[in-house]
């Protein structure tokens, strides 16, 4: 019984998981460290996007 | 004589700026003929340079700075 | 309640962003405008019975729709119906911030004017009558002192307040659209018409200057003295470097490290040991038992571990970033740059890729030439991104644990090294030398508002957090399968799926000192997302020492590890291994978005196979030469 409710709480959160992959690969978005950082505003120097361009 | 002959502590005024695909954006920026603008320095190994017009600081290539004609003020 | 919609717009370094987080504080939603990715920002704010909806536009100098930030703004300002569009322009530097007022003012856009960092202008000894700019402009003028949240928080009476209908365009500014509509319509060719709008403008600003504005010559300003150390000579490239050794310094000895050490005996000892116990104790299968803790606390963990890491580092960059001393390593590097085939300003993506790659690829966009682009993007990955840091830090504490910070540096070294030795040649060769262009803007030097330092820290930082809890979690069971199972069932680990595969792919290490098929294994799983190299390295070692001693499996499972990798390496094929990971190819996230911008398979295959190669090579030799010099 409890390896039961064991493996459904992992399936659930498998499931969980791999739908957001998918998604993100659907969509080919991604969660990598600073996509969603910068948008060329005040103290982003790390983006060159809009500096002069 | 060219910014690319401008050395550091130089105050000038810009004369013109040669055509290119560059001169839209440099007048964007504030490069107008007839602006003044004063070299402050320049990077390690003499390229890009820094000026400083219209109370702001703009660094550039010499090799950009070469199309824009200046006479010392 | 009512709303009230307003949009924030500027040039770059205004404080804008400032402005931002400070009016809407945690309660932003972080988007992607339609077809770009360039971050589209929302905030939600309820005051005076108004809900306030706020957009941050990206900061631009002019909006003549040349780059995709441009096009953005230009284009939500006349396609949605705004009750308010807030300017927000740097005090002491109005001249240019102005373009874009004007600019705006000739479309008709609504307009409210905030005179930002007018401390910073009155400390320069400029000071601008604000009235009188009300006057010249038409339309009403506030303003705030940069970081005083005090002062922030009175725009949003003001918000609430105006009545922008009650505001028309000056006739300055009346006669000035008339002006730059009879430039347009005279005839001249499209650029030449294009040259004297901007001259017009210019003429406008000269005047509205000489009316509002009065500067008392304060001398040299502060960012003037800081820049003559900073930005000034051969001696600011050693300044650089340094500071580059104080944030190592930080992450890997002094914040992040402890911080690491902290949470890894949380979760590798405490934690692990109560569900060890407690799914015990609940009667759980022993198998289930396993893929819980020897898979996913294991592997899940492994990675966790090293958020601190990251977000320390984060935090320094984006410090570095908010005080305008990024825009100056571009300036000094550039000659460097310029001679290795790139551009000092190709060093903000690369900087960039120091978190990953992939905004780094997509970053390299706003490069000026095809060549610069396409350089930039193939080198990119060989830098040290977040999801490798792991892999260093984990090998450098274990293997050098006296010198961590040292070898950790070394390996970005490496990384930027390589980087530069292959865009030279990638420049020299398959790219044909044209010309390409700098021009950036060296904002002044200012203290960064922590806020805001804090909110980009946790965006960058995030999702690393939803990565753990999505990708490794899922590739830390699978793992945990393939080191469990055959095709015939459950086996020793020895005999196992990923023992196979990691096998065959250790084969082609057997001059590198690590033909083990652990290290086999981690490195192809490596391909997936970097941080499966230590959940790997976390599920194998791991459960390799709990199926031996099940008694002891209350130890840390840090000591686990080190005790099980110990013996599989020594401190130069742990070495080897590093530079290995450091160089070869990059993950299937960067391999996309590589294939995304350059819009080819035939670059991305390059990319996997050249990177494989280099990697390869590189990390023969030093395993290799390692051995001769008798290490």
């Amino acid at each position: 019984m409890a390896t039961f409710v064991c493996a459904a709480v992992v399936a659930i959160a498998l499931f969980f998981a791999v739908r957001h992959i998918y998604r993100n690969f659907v969509k080919g978005e991604s969660d990598c460290c600073g996509t969603s950082g910068c948008s060329c505003g005040d103290s982003c120097g790390g983006c060159s996007g809009c500096h002069t361009k | 004589m060219t910014l690319k002959e401008g050395k550091t502590g130089m105050n000038l005024k810009i004369a013109a700026i040669e055509d290119s695909p560059l001169k839209n954006r440099l007048m964007t920026m504030g490069l107008i003929p007839g602006t003044k603008v004063t070299v402050l320095r320049s990077a390690p190994f003499g390229d890009p340079m820094a000026i400083r017009l219209r109370s702001y600081n703009l660094a550039l290539r010499r090799s950009d700075a070469e199309k824009i004609t200046v006479e010392a003020v | 309640m009512s709303t009230l919609a307003v949009a924030l717009t500027g040039n770059p370094n205004t404080g804008k962003s400032t402005i931002f987080n400070e009016l809407t504080g945690a309660h932003q939603k972080i988007g992607n405008w339609p077809g770009v990715t360039v971050d589209k920002k929302v905030g939600y704010v309820n005051h005076n019975d108004r809900a306030i909806s706020i957009v941050d536009l990206p900061g631009t100098y002019s909006v003549s729709a040349r780059s995709p930030e441009e096009k953005i703004v230009i284009e939500y300002l006349m396609n949605n119906k705004l009750d308010l569009v807030m300017d927000v322009v740097d005090s002491s530097n109005l001249e240019r911030n102005l373009f874009l007022t004007i600019q705006l003012l000739e479309q008709g856009v609504p307009l409210l004017i905030d005179l930002n960092m007018q401390d910073e202008a009155a400390a320069r000894g400029i000071h601008v009558d604000m009235k009188k700019l009300e006057e010249l402009l038409g339309m009403p003028v506030v303003e705030t002192v940069g970081r005083s949240s005090k002062s922030t928080k009175k725009l949003l009476d003001v918000f609430t307040s105006t009545v922008m209908s009650q505001y028309h365009p000056s006739e300055l500014v009346e006669s000035h659209i008339e002006n730059i509509r009879s430039i347009r319509e005279s005839g001249k060719t499209a650029e030449a018409a294009e040259e004297a709008v901007i001259e017009a403008r210019y003429a406008l600003i000269d005047r509205i200057m000489a009316e509002a504005v009065t500067m008392d010559n304060a001398g040299l300003t502060k960012s003037e003295k800081i820049d003559r150390v900073l930005a000034n000579g051969v001696l600011a490239l050693p300044i650089f470097l340094a500071i580059m050794y104080g944030v190592f310094q930080i992450t890997f000895e002094w914040i992040g490290q402890p911080l690491a050490d902290m949470l890894d005996e949380l979760i590798n000892e405490n934690f692990l040991e109560f569900a060890t116990a407690s799914l015990e104790g609940a009667g759980v299968a022993e198998w289930m038992v396993s893929l819980v803790t020897d898979g996913i606390i294991s592997g899940v963990g492994a990675v966790l571990t090293f958020v601190p890491l990251i977000f320390v580092l984060f935090f320094c960059l984006s410090f570095l970033d908010g005080t305008g001393y990024m825009a100056r390593i571009a300036f000094i590097t550039d000659p460097i740059m310029c001679r290795c085939g790139l551009t000092g300003k190709g060093i903000m993506p690369l900087m960039m890729a120091h978190g990953c790659a992939v905004p780094a690829v997509m970053g390299a966009r706003a490069l000026d030439s095809e060549k610069d682009r396409m350089v930039s993007i193939l080198v990119t990955p060989f830098l040290t991104c977040g999801a490798k840091l792991p892999i260093m830090a984990l090998f450098a504490a274990m293997f050098f644990p006296e010198h961590a910070a040292d070898v950790v540096f070394g390996m970005y070294i490496i990384g930027i090294v390589m980087a530069i030795v292959a865009a030279k040649i990638l420049g020299a060769t398959t790219f044909k030398d044209q010309g390409s262009t700098f021009l950036l803007e060296l904002p002044p030097y200012r203290m960064p508002d922590m806020k805001t330092v804090m909110i980009e820290t946790w965006d960058k930082g995030k999702g690393y957090l939803i990565k753990a809890g999505t990708i490794i979690f899922a590739a830390s069971v699978l793992l945990w399968v393939m080191s469990n199972y055959n095709f015939s069932g459950p086996c020793e680990i020895d005999e196992s799926i990923l023992a196979t595969l990691g096998g065959w792919m250790s084969k082609l290490f057997v001059f590198h000192g690590f033909a083990t098929w652990e290290a086999g294994a981690a490195l192809l799983s490596g391909i997936m997302a970097k941080e499966t190299v230590v959940a790997t390295m976390g599920v194998l070692y791991g459960a390799a020492e709990v199926s031996t001693e099940a008694e002891e499996a209350v130890e840390a499972a840090q000591t686990m590890l080190g005790t099980g990798m110990a013996t599989s390496f020594t401190a130069l094929s742990a070495f080897a291994f590093m530079v290995f990971s450091q160089l070869y190819t990059p993950c299937v996230t960067a391999l996309g978005t590589i294939k995304k911008e350059t819009n080819s398979w035939k670059w991305m295959g390059f990319s996997a196979v050249y990177m494989f190669a280099i990697a390869w090579v590189v990390s023969l030799i030093v395993y290799q030469g390692g051995k001769l010099m008798g290490f």
